[in-house]
């Protein structure tokens, strides 16, 4: 079944996101320049998005191929210049796997991948989604970019082809054991916070 | 070549020592903001030159910026190097700028200071420090400017981020002034770590992280900007979070970086 707008990527698929800096990547990390100003943000209040906060990317199933995901990132620096504020460049991309970034930070924020197309342009939007948001200050944001540093990889743009992960089907099987594994993670979480 | 090398003054301006800022180097005295200041300082011992440094006397000398030049020059004993310096278009008291021009052997830097904290007295001082040099003894705040500093390097780059929307998703621009704070504090920090990774922030502030692969330490991430503020945050292998935020550079600020990296190296 093809996915709708607002639903979650299936676990085994891949979210990446253009990186236009050659300083974000660096061994395979992302540097946490890259999460500053307005990366990480409120949805579009009119969409009605049920989650809090949203980190724009793609999705590696509907991307098309490893030349496809270039060209696509290459126009969209094109267009990116064009806006203003000097030319970007295509330098590479974070990314995880949905099934590794499904976490639950702290016991309150939930992150996930949502597939949010935006015809013509982008028909693999997609967005790494935080719900359960409650933090208000700079020293958890702070704390809050570490551990999101700790949760992404990078790849330089020559890296793209051979080491882009390509998404995987998901069985019915792993789909659930993933499903009771976050449970029981929560689950957990919340019994070690209580006896705290 | 380790050691400074030393300037004399060429012209007829006098040179003035201070005790405390031996070796001697080429000092220009001014009593009042001219237009502009040609400065020739005459170099005792040929050397090869990446940086100029201009600082003030005032704050414990806190005050310093380092320009790179685009390519080192060189500079033969018996030869002059013309320094110039503006001060315009008024004093001001945190804010200094500069345009550097790049020629071969003639610097143009253009810096304004304050003349009303150190007895209505405005003094520029012009460094020329030689490659792999570290002022760091003579000198506080001033940026040890070895071009084999990666983030002073990468902070040249950076120099072309002064626009809304330089990252293609709406990042702020990053202020000459954030790179001139960074480049200071940067020349302070301490080496425990190694050099940091750096990277430019949507938030137009300068981002440092060290993640070393063995210690008590996973990360430590380095926020400098915008403007003069910086922010020190960490996570120990044993999960706890730690933060440092400072403003400014004072004379105590090299001190709390270094008990700072002491620190979370333990």
């Amino acid at each position: 079944m093809p996915l709708s707008d607002g639903e979650p990527a299936d676990d085994g698929d891949v979210w990446f996101r253009i990186a236009t800096h050659k300083d974000y990547i660096k061994d395979g990390r992302v540097l946490h320049g890259a999460f500053g100003g307005r990366a990480i943000g409120p949805p579009d209040p009119e969409r009605q998005r049920p989650w809090d906060r949203e980190l724009s990317g793609r999705l590696r199933s509907l991307a098309g191929s490893e030349a496809q995901i270039a060209a696509h990132a290459e126009q969209f620096c094109l267009d990116q210049t064009a806006r203003g504020g000097g030319k970007k460049v295509f330098h590479g991309v974070m990314y995880s796997r949905v099934t590794e970034i499904k976490k639950i930070y702290k016991q309150t924020i939930h992150s996930n991948v949502h597939f949010t197309p935006d015809p013509p342009s982008d028909s693999a939007h997609a967005d790494l989604t935080f719900s359960g948001w409650n933090i208000d200050d700079k020293p958890q944001l702070e704390e809050f970019t570490i551990w999101l540093s700790d949760n992404l990889h990078a790849l330089h743009s020559i890296q793209v082809e051979e080491h882009l992960p390509k998404a995987e089907p998901i069985s019915i099987v792993a789909r659930t054991i993933s499903m009771i594994r976050m449970s029981v993670k929560g689950l957990v979480r919340k019994f070690s916070f209580a006896i705290e | 070549m380790n050691a400074l090398a030393k300037f004399e003054k060429s012209t007829s301006t006098p040179l003035i020592c201070q005790d405390l800022m031996e070796p001697i180097y080429g000092r220009v005295l001014l009593d009042e903001i001219p237009a502009s200041l040609t400065a020739d300082l005459k170099v005792k011992q040929s050397s090869t030159f990446d940086s100029l440094v201009i600082t003030h006397p005032d704050y414990d000398h806190i005050s310093a910026c380092t320009i790179m030049l685009s390519a080192p020059i060189f500079v033969r004993v018996g030869r002059t190097t013309d320094v110039k310096m503006h001060a315009s278009p008024s004093i001001c008291l945190t804010t200094q700028r500069y345009l550097f021009a790049g020629a071969p052997q003639m610097i143009f830097a253009t810096t304004i200071h304050d003349s009303s904290a150190n007895n209505s007295q405005v003094c520029t001082y012009a460094l020329l420090t030689p490659r792999g040099t570290s002022t760091d003894s003579l000198l506080t705040g001033i940026a040890n400017d070895s071009p084999s500093n990666p983030a002073l390097q990468a902070l040249t780059s950076y120099e072309s981020l002064n626009q809304p929307n330089w990252d293609g998703y709406d990042a702020q621009p990053i202020t000459r002034a954030t790179l001139d704070y960074a480049r200071q504090l940067i020349g302070i920090m301490p080496q425990i770590f190694g050099p940091p990774d750096i990277s430019p922030s949507g938030e137009g502030a300068i981002t440092l992280e060290w993640i070393p692969g063995t210690g008590p330490l996973h990360k430590l991430f380095f926020d400098i900007g915008p403007g003069e503020q910086w922010r020190a945050y960490w996570k120990r292998r044993s999960g706890e979070f730690g933060r440092l935020p400072g403003v400014g550079i004072t004379k105590d600020t090299k001190g709390i970086l270094k008990q700072l990296f002491v620190d979370l190296s333990k």
